[in-house]
């Protein structure tokens, strides 16, 4: 008896040692594949456009004053309704929202939020944001009392250093702080033609000459998305809407003003497509988002339209500005809930296009279909310059006995007198051949 | 017999370590496993996999081409008229014309030092106080003044905020005080822009050619409201509702 139970003992334990020894030698990645969540990682940086300023609520804007003066989220105005929040990843369910880092549960992906209202292309790189806070507050007096302090928002690309591994997608808009449009428009509002302080063309010229040391710093940006994120990152670069609608706002802004600013603001947008395009040659996978025409559609959706998607100027401060002693909100020109909706739908549909475009690439299937075609075989095109996806080529193709008419069935007769299915079988080899020496 | 015994004593000790050995063995393995999930070669797999193929294009999608040239005109895309000169302009949009003079041949240009005394007078001392002009006419961009500076400029402005939350700008020019009442004027229904003034000669300024204007608006062009003093008490009770019944 005892010799029985030690021999079952034996063989177990020799059962488990070759288990064992047998799993160690499968390749890892084919039970990473199996087994394992690896999320889709999303990073989405940079100013006002892509935080969602203007558009409440942000996260942190639930807590109380003395928490919030310190929350990054709330001071950087990033908002549960702004576009990143809104994109889409092929094959994850929801939006991003569903998915910010840092709730701690394990999901298909991880959205990163470090856009801040403000930055300027130094904020992404290496300097930290410093924000400063003036808020008025009521402690049981008619008199105001008044919170004031400041914090360093982090150089967004520390972000990387948190994740730790590459990213799938990288979202951004950046520029537009450093050439400092939004001032130019509160110039309209604030100055006198008549008076002759305006100078509207003079201020718009010295933007373009100091032009030349932002698109360095726009592509240096660029580039070390590249570096933090690693190659196979998906780089977005979202451009701007033209800010004013095409008639001006009255007496305050005249037709002129305005078409000066948005030509320029168009200007501005070719200058960053042209940057993208050049890093996307030299190997950035680098992509450049238009807004324009989105919000140029049905007349126009800009600040003093008639449907407007951008917040005219708001002077004085809202609830959840960070300065109540500012003249003007934060808020002021910046696309509302509708544009952020814009901005997403532009954004989705490149997504889309590039996640597209990579299930096009290279591979070969095989499908059979039951029916009356019951067979056919088709290779995906070859990479070529133009990735638009041309229609897969039908290599072979079998009718059923059934499905063949009296004449095709004489056809084939005379082609071969050997089975269909037979031929279609050699057809089926002979391009699996040919599609395994392509590969 | 002996031997019998020792065959024993073997098969258990080794049991024993086929035991043991199994037992560390999986349990490398399982921690192994659980390693290599997260490590580089689960990584290097997946970036292979998705590398770029050599000899392949760079391009995910067709390019769109800019609209313009790669090197852009500076000053050739912007969508504007020829601007009137400020003669042809000032002549169009006054009811007279009163003087034009030289800004640099002013003696009633106020230094840094001196507008800032006039702003602090009247109780605007808070206001950030901005010139855009040196007094040859050289555009300086927009800069804040040095208290203790006796440079002059030709014109300076700064915005107050009046006690009811209204926003204000303030102009000082050739020494002449004038008030841009920014909150009325963005919800006004008028054809016009209202500037109060502290005469009926508003006094403008042409960077191009340098020069001031004295002239007499056009109410087609400007609404001007005359007030005694330009100050931070008569701003604070000059709110939308009294600057619809403001007489002056």
């Amino acid at each position: 008896m005892k010799d029985k139970i030690t021999r079952l003992i034996s063989t177990s334990l020799s059962v488990i040692l070759a288990l064992t020894l047998a799993m160690m030698s499968t390749p890892l990645y084919a039970y990473a594949n199996e087994t394992a969540i690896d999320p889709v990682i999303v990073v989405s940086l940079g100013d006002s456009y892509s935080s969602g300023e203007g558009i409440e609520p942000f996260y942190g804007q639930e807590k109380t004053l003395v928490d919030k003066v310190t929350d990054e989220d709330w001071l950087s105005h990033r908002s549960k309704k702004s576009w990143p929040a809104m994109l889409e990843i092929p094959g994850i369910e929801g939006t991003l929202k569903d998915y910010k880092a840092g709730s701690g549960t394990s999901a298909p992906c991880e959205w990163y939020f470090k856009a801040c209202s403000g930055a300027e292309t130094k904020n992404i790189k290496s300097i930290a944001m410093t924000k400063n806070y003036r808020k008025k507050y009521y402690n049981g007096s008619i008199f105001p009392s008044s919170l004031k302090g400041s914090v360093d928002i982090p150089a967004q690309l520390s972000v990387f250093d948190e994740i730790g591994r590459p990213a799938d997608y990288v979202t951004l808009s950046i520029g537009g702080n450093d050439v400092g449009f939004a001032e130019v428009i509160t110039i309209c509002a604030t100055g006198s033609t008549y008076l002759g302080s305006k100078k509207l063309e003079k201020k718009i010229e010295a933007i373009w000459n100091e032009f030349a040391v932002t698109q360095e710093n726009i592509k240096t940006v660029y580039n070390e998305i590249q570096n933090a994120a690693g190659v196979q990152a998906e780089i977005i670069v979202a451009g701007y809407p033209k800010l004013l609608d095409k008639e001006g706002k009255g007496f305050l802004i005249s037709k002129k003003e305005a078409t000066l600013v948005n030509a320029n603001v168009t200007k501005f947008n070719e200058r960053l497509k042209s940057i993208v395009s050049e890093c996307h040659d030299a190997g950035i996978n680098i992509h450049f988002v238009d807004v324009e025409e989105e919000f140029d559609k049905d007349g126009g959706h800009q600040a003093y339209s008639d449907v407007p998607w951008i917040n005219s100027i708001i002077f004085g401060s809202k609830a959840e500005d960070i300065d109540d002693y500012a003249i003007a909100s934060s808020y002021s020109v910046h696309p509302n809930e509708l544009g952020a909706q814009a901005y997403a739908r532009c954004v989705n549909a490149k997504i889309a296009e590039i996640e597209m475009a990579k299930n096009s690439e290279g591979q070969a299937e095989i499908l059979i279909t039951d029916g009356d075609v019951s067979l056919e075989i088709f290779t995906h095109a070859e990479e070529s310059e133009d990735k638009s996806g041309t229609l897969p080529e039908v290599i072979g193709e079998v009718p059923t006995e059934d499905s063949l008419s009296e004449d095709e069935t004489s056809e084939n007769d005379q082609d071969d007198s050997e089975p269909d299915s037979a031929e279609a079988q050699e057809t089926l080899e002979e391009s699996l051949s040919e599609q395994n020496r392509q590969d | 017999m002996k031997k019998k015994r020792i065959q024993k004593k073997f098969s258990r000790k080794s049991m024993l370590l086929i035991a043991v050995l199994a037992v560390v063995l999986t349990g490398l393995a399982v921690a192994g496993y659980f390693y290599q999930r997260g490590s580089d070669a689960v990584d290097a797999a997946r970036n292979e996999q998705l590398e770029p193929k050599p000899g392949a294009s760079q391009s995910a999608e067709p390019q769109p081409k800019p609209k313009s040239t790669e090197k852009v005109p500076e000053s050739e895309e912007q969508e504007t008229q020829e601007d009137p000169s400020a003669d042809e302009y000032y002549r169009e949009n006054s009811e007279t014309v009163i003087e034009v003079k030289d800004a640099k041949e002013s003696k009633s240009v106020p230094s840094e030092a001196e507008v800032s005394e006039i702003f602090a007078e009247r109780g605007f001392g808070d206001v950030r106080i901005t010139y855009d002009s040196y007094i040859d006419g050289e555009y300086a961009g927009e800069k804040e003044v040095d208290k203790a500076s006796g440079e002059r400029h030709p014109m300076y402005q700064g915005l107050y905020a009046s006690k009811s939350g209204d926003i204000w700008t303030i102009f000082v020019i050739n020494g002449e005080v004038f008030a841009n009442p920014v909150s009325y004027n963005l919800e006004s229904e008028l054809g016009a822009q209202l500037l109060f003034s502290e005469t009926k000669e508003l006094t403008s300024y042409d960077d191009d050619t340098n020069k001031y204007y004295v002239t007499i608006p056009k109410e087609s062009a400007v609404i001007v409201k005359v007030i005694e003093k330009i100050d931070a008490e008569a701003l604070d009770k000059l709110t939308i509702q009294e600057i619809n019944k403001y007489e002056g």
